[in-house]
């Protein structure tokens, strides 16, 4: 029977709508189902045991398979960005801080979730006062040296020019306001205007702070912050009075830790060992080194005590910066 | 007298035989090491290194060709002061023992010009003659343990060619995880009397960052940046893939090859 033709006419509105509906859905959907699948997984983790984060990334998440399959157009499921910062000493910055960054980025990309887009190192500062620890300005210089030749590995000396200590869920907070409070990039999808898209990342700032416990409330083009580390810092999570339990919560919850494993450490079982941890598995990427690469600063400063040679381990750049100074010949 | 308190130090060259399939970081911390090790006992003092890539001949399995190698280790060596390339051996039909390598290389360190820093006021001509006596640099084989345990290897070497490298030339050996260089030597008739030519620089932070696991992380499409000295080379020519690793699949290694039939 054919439709009247106001019917009609509300008919084809509709179906317009729905098919802009649907484009704009899908658009945000993929965002959506992420919020939605973390908010399900959130929730039924506090019960109910269900597998590790490596495995549940790889999973296809609660109902969305067959909607991202069938619009052509969108087939590829949009990544998260990522930005990876990096705190520490840099006392003084190794190959294998650089390598890191490397390694953390090819694992979070060959899931097929996450781009990384840039990485942050963020040497603390002086106030920090361990052992051995030259002055930050030298630190900060010998980090840029290294990453000079990186495309997007940068260094951030905020941390360090603060006059005082502060706690790495401190600066995790300042890096995401400023990732927040940053222009657009060029390359995000979409033709929104510039301001509206700011006010949509500035407001859902304010919602994230609400609602810590759901995890990272995501916006299709705003990169998420993550803590990149060694296994050494994930252990250190275990030092009583080290950390305050309610900043490690909030960094495995709001922000996520891409940790790389060194010789001699378990990550996965110190996670597993950790009634704090293991709601945020899921959030916790594990990043095995698979080959021995232990360089560390504290041989590389003993080494220069010795007169011995670290060419090779470190970049030529920060070597150069050494000798010229004369750094690290005595404790 | 006072001037020669200071006992005369003997010079010493590092030869490093290898596929350098490609070259890394750890090769050339091998140089760095083995420097260092050599120059703390007093005795000794290291005036250069000299990196020699193996021939296409050796048919090892994933090797590439020999100029692509060769010039890996130019680029990773140029900002080097003292360490450099050699492709002498490279460009050999036919794959060459290791002994020969360094009677080579010994022969070119004898006929070159004596240095202008050379003490003393004789004539070129009398200064060459003593520096064939006291002056002449020491030439050793630089190597990572897995050589050395390769010596005990069923028909890879000649037990004469061992007992030349370890008695006219000397080893310097760097630790890698899991080798323990001195009970091998122990273990040997053959190496125990030439102990004190043999130097055992242990390497005490792990680092074995191999070229195998570097090959691999290319074929993976994963990042090998700073576990080389610059990894464009490789990059921009797309040198290390699955199929490159295929390469002399199955073949038996020149070396044993060479022992198993044929006579030289």
């Amino acid at each position: 029977m054919e439709l009247g033709s106001k019917l009609r006419t509300r008919v084809l509105k509709l179906r317009s709508f729905r098919r802009h509906m649907a484009i704009a859905v899908h658009t945000s959907f993929e965002t959506v189902r992420l919020n939605f699948t973390r908010a399900v997984l959130a929730s039924m983790s506090r019960n109910h045991p269900i597998p590790s984060g490596r495995t549940m990334s790889r999973k296809r998440p609660v109902g969305s398979a067959k909607r991202t399959r069938t619009a052509r157009s969108f087939e590829q499921p949009k990544k998260t960005k990522v930005v990876l910062l990096a705190c520490g000493s840099f006392n003084p910055i190794t190959n294998m801080h650089l390598r890191m960054f490397e390694l953390a980025r090819d694992h979070l990309e060959d899931t097929g979730q996450y781009e990384v887009v840039q990485g942050i190192l963020s040497p603390v500062g002086d106030g920090y006062e361990k052992k051995g620890l030259i002055e930050a300005s030298h630190r900060g210089e010998m980090a840029k040296l290294a990453a000079e030749s990186s495309s997007w590995i940068g260094v951030d000396t905020w941390e360090s020019r603060q006059a005082n200590w502060l706690e790495t869920v401190k600066v995790l907070r300042h890096h995401r306001q400023e990732l927040l409070s940053r222009e657009p990039d060029t390359d995000v999808v979409g033709t929104a205007k510039a301001g509206r898209k700011r006010k949509r990342m500035d407001a859902s700032s304010a919602t994230k702070r609400r609602k810590l416990e759901e995890g990272p409330p995501q916006r299709s083009d705003e990169p998420r912050l993550m803590l990149l580390c060694g296994a050494d810092m994930l252990d250190s999570f275990g030092v009583p009075g080290l950390w305050k339990p309610e900043d490690i919560e909030e960094i495995v919850s709001s922000y996520g830790l891409v940790c790389i494993t060194r010789g001699g450490s378990d990550p996965e079982a110190f996670i597993q060992g950790s009634d704090l941890l293991w709601p945020h598995r899921h959030n916790i990427h594990v990043v095995r080194e698979w080959v021995a690469n232990d360089v560390s600063a504290t041989h590389i400063r003993r080494a220069l005590r010795r007169g011995h040679s670290v060419r090779y381990l470190l970049p030529d750049p920060v070597l150069g910066y050494i000798q010229e100074r004369g750094l690290y010949t005595t404790e | 007298m006072y001037f020669l308190q200071q006992p005369k130090k003997t010079k010493v060259v590092l030869l490093a035989c290898g596929s350098f399939n490609p070259i890394t970081n750890m090769h050339l911390r091998m140089f760095e090491l083995a420097r260092d090790h050599l120059e703390d006992t007093g005795q000794y003092e290291v005036v250069q290194g000299i990196l020699s890539p193996v021939g296409d001949g050796y048919e090892k399995k994933g090797l590439i060709e020999a100029s692509h190698r060769g010039e890996m280790a130019k680029l990773a060596a140029e900002s080097s002061s003292w360490i450099g390339v050699d492709t002498w051996e490279s460009r050999q039909a036919n794959w060459l023992e290791t002994v020969k390598v360094l009677r080579h290389h010994r022969q070119e360190l004898l006929s070159r010009e004596p240095d202008t820093d050379v003490v003393g006021t004789a004539k070129a001509g009398r200064k060459r003659k003593r520096m064939d006596a006291s002056n002449e640099p020491r030439l050793m084989l630089l190597c990572g343990a897995d050589m050395l345990d390769s010596f005990g290897v069923p028909g890879l070497w000649k037990p004469e060619d061992i007992e030349e490298i370890v008695s006219s030339y000397g080893l310097v050996c760097i630790t890698r995880g899991g080798s323990d260089p001195e009970a091998f030597i122990q273990g040997s008739d053959l190496l125990w009397p030439h102990r004190h030519n043999i130097h055992v620089v242990r390497e005490w932070v792990a680092n074995d960052v191999s070229a195998t696991h570097i090959r691999r992380a290319l074929r993976r499409g994963h990042s090998v940046r700073y576990l080389l000295p610059d990894p464009v080379y490789i990059q921009e020519r797309r040198l290390y893939t699955t199929e490159s690793e295929q390469r002399n699949p199955g073949v038996v290694l020149a070396p044993l090859q060479k022992h198993a039939g044929r006579h030289e």
